[in-house]
């Protein structure tokens, strides 16, 4: 009884306030933002910058004129180095007198071209990207609302509750049932967003439904965890960020997971993102 | 003056001994550094390693990220039940806010330094005569976040959600910058995104000095940094509020 206390006065809390409906509001845009953002830099093509005038450019461009993913542009030598470096081109080429080299710097983009297209085969599709983000973020939100439970504490509505012949354990339980609750609207509603407005979101309703709850579970557990160990509010924020930051790295969010040092891929094993990306 | 050099003292060694500056400033970048480089390993071509491309843009990035600790800074006085002392002492808002902003300077430069020496030795970092515009840049910028942070600290009314809303955007343009990792295209819409990072164009003026020896866009960023800078400084002093400097009683502030 006091756990369903508990549950219902954080639910009462929690929806009264405007945050709560801004989440739902806000993270799918900044979702579709990043999932097209993601599209376009785990993209198949080739970037090439030509050392010299147009001339010496259109010729690249029409060596390459029947393949669509190798684009050719200008370079500055000023600024070569860091073009590269930066990711602006994937190669720069000087000015080509020999036939024989030109063939060579041909295969060798050709080469550049097949490694993207393997690469990419290989990265997570923009479903479970989307996926991997929501578990990053909500492992924060998910602190956020557990650790109000440390506010309690100390602002003696704990205290009350004991006194009132309530339990610690039920209290955390109430707090636990509450957070789970509330993301599983917040969840669901922005999953059932992206399955509705989102073209690049490829799970079916059923699933999508599935993935839902079992986010709410992984991450309303985890912040009990992080909020039972650190008992501060601020320590408990900083705590999830880091290890959300770091499980979404490790998870594949940025590298496949088969690219990784194979020390890595065995941590990847401890990343709760992996798994739930995993499901789909 | 000698208000001035207590004031800084006292900020300065509390902020080395609280957990923010080394967390945000020592440990994550080494942390990012180490794993994002072993991640990514071999797959940055020939003209740069891994290692020595996330030394390169996490400085900046947690440079950034360590606003989170001069935005602390700014109740420390109050939660320190010392602001009351301050208030009815002679000292002026302009002493108590420089002393905030040189003292936020001094530990973040501190921290960056540390750890890009030690991957400059690390990962043999290529560091020429112009290499030491980069030194300036780190600390135009750490006036530039620490005048930022004293600016919103010192009128902060809750530091959780301060805390959380400054960290997105910082976020997000260090994933345009290419912080986390580094992307390249041709899509015009995508390309005006990451050229609205500032992030991304410090981790451009570093790379052009170290591996281009081009100098220009630095020379630029330092002189914009240290005039945004003194901008938030004067509001600073503008909008100090004596009721709130005195007021350490926020939800989500704590030791």
């Amino acid at each position: 009884m006091g756990t369903y206390l508990v549950m219902k006065n954080n639910l009462r809390r929690t929806f009264i306030r405007a945050s709560t409906y801004l989440v739902i509001l806000m993270l799918p845009l900044v979702m579709i933002l990043f999932a097209s953002i993601t599209e376009a830099i785990t993209t198949k093509e080739v970037r090439i910058g030509v050392l010299g005038d147009e001339a010496e450019r259109k010729h690249w461009e029409d060596i390459f004129s029947e393949d669509e993913t190798i684009e050719i542009a200008l370079a500055k030598p000023e600024t070569m180095h860091t073009d590269q470096i930066i990711g602006k081109y994937d190669q720069i080429i000087n000015k080509v007198t020999e036939k024989e080299k030109e063939e060579s710097i041909k295969s060798k983009i050709l080469e550049e071209r097949t490694q993207n297209t393997d690469v990419t085969k290989n990265s997570m599709s923009q479903s479970q990207r989307m996926i991997a983000m929501l578990v990053t973020i909500y492992m924060v939100i998910a602190t956020i609302y557990v650790s109000r439970e440390v506010r309690d504490e100390q602002e003696g509505v704990k205290r009350r509750y004991a006194y009132a012949g309530g339990r610690h354990e039920s209290y955390m339980l109430g707090y636990i049932g509450s957070t789970f609750v509330t993301i599983l609207l917040q969840v669901e509603a922005i999953l059932i967003s992206l399955y509705l407005f989102q073209s690049q979101y490829m799970v079916s309703l059923g699933r999508t439904a599935l993935i839902g709850v079992i986010i709410s579970v992984v991450v309303s557990c985890f912040a009990a965890v992080i909020v039972g160990i650190t008992r501060k509010e601020l320590s408990a924020n900083i705590t999830a960020s880091a290890i959300a930051a770091l499980s979404s790295i490790l998870g594949g969010t940025f590298v496949a997971i088969s690219q990784m040092p194979d020390i890595l891929r065995v941590l990847s094993v401890i990343s709760p993102i992996r798994w739930i990306v995993s499901l789909l | 003056m000698q208000v001035f050099r207590q004031m800084l003292w006292i900020n300065v060694r509390r902020r080395m001994t609280e957990g923010f500056a080394l967390g945000y400033n020592i440990i994550a970048p080494i942390l990012f550094i180490l794993i994002l480089g072993a991640i990514t390993k071999g797959m940055f071509g020939t003209e740069i390693e891994s290692y020595q491309y996330y030394s390169v843009v996490m400085i900046p990035f947690c440079l950034c990220i360590g606003i989170v600790t001069i935005v602390y800074a700014g109740k420390d006085d109050a939660y320190q039940k010392t602001a009351y002392r301050i208030m009815t002492a002679p000292i002026l808002p302009r002493t108590i806010v420089a002393a905030k902003i040189v003292s936020g300077m001094i530990v973040l430069v501190f921290c960056s330094l540390l750890v890009m020496t030690g991957a400059v030795f690390l990962f043999h970092i290529p560091i020429g005569k112009e290499s030491i515009l980069l030194v300036v840049l780190i600390f135009s910028l750490a006036l530039l976040i620490s005048a930022v942070g004293t600016f919103i600290g010192l009128g902060m009314k809750n530091f959780m959600i301060i805390k959380n809303i400054i960290s997105v955007p910082i976020c997000v343009f260090g994933l345009l910058g290419g912080v986390f990792f580094r992307f390249g295209t041709s899509e015009p819409i995508i390309q005006f995104l990451i050229n609205c990072s500032p992030l991304g164009w410090i981790n451009r003026a570093c790379f052009l000095v170290l591996f281009d020896h081009n100098t220009a866009l630095i020379q630029k960023l330092i002189l914009g940094n240290i005039v945004v800078a003194v901008i938030f400084a004067m509001l600073a002093v503008r909008c100090f509020k004596k009721e709130e400097y005195i007021n350490g009683n926020l939800p989500g502030y704590e030791k």
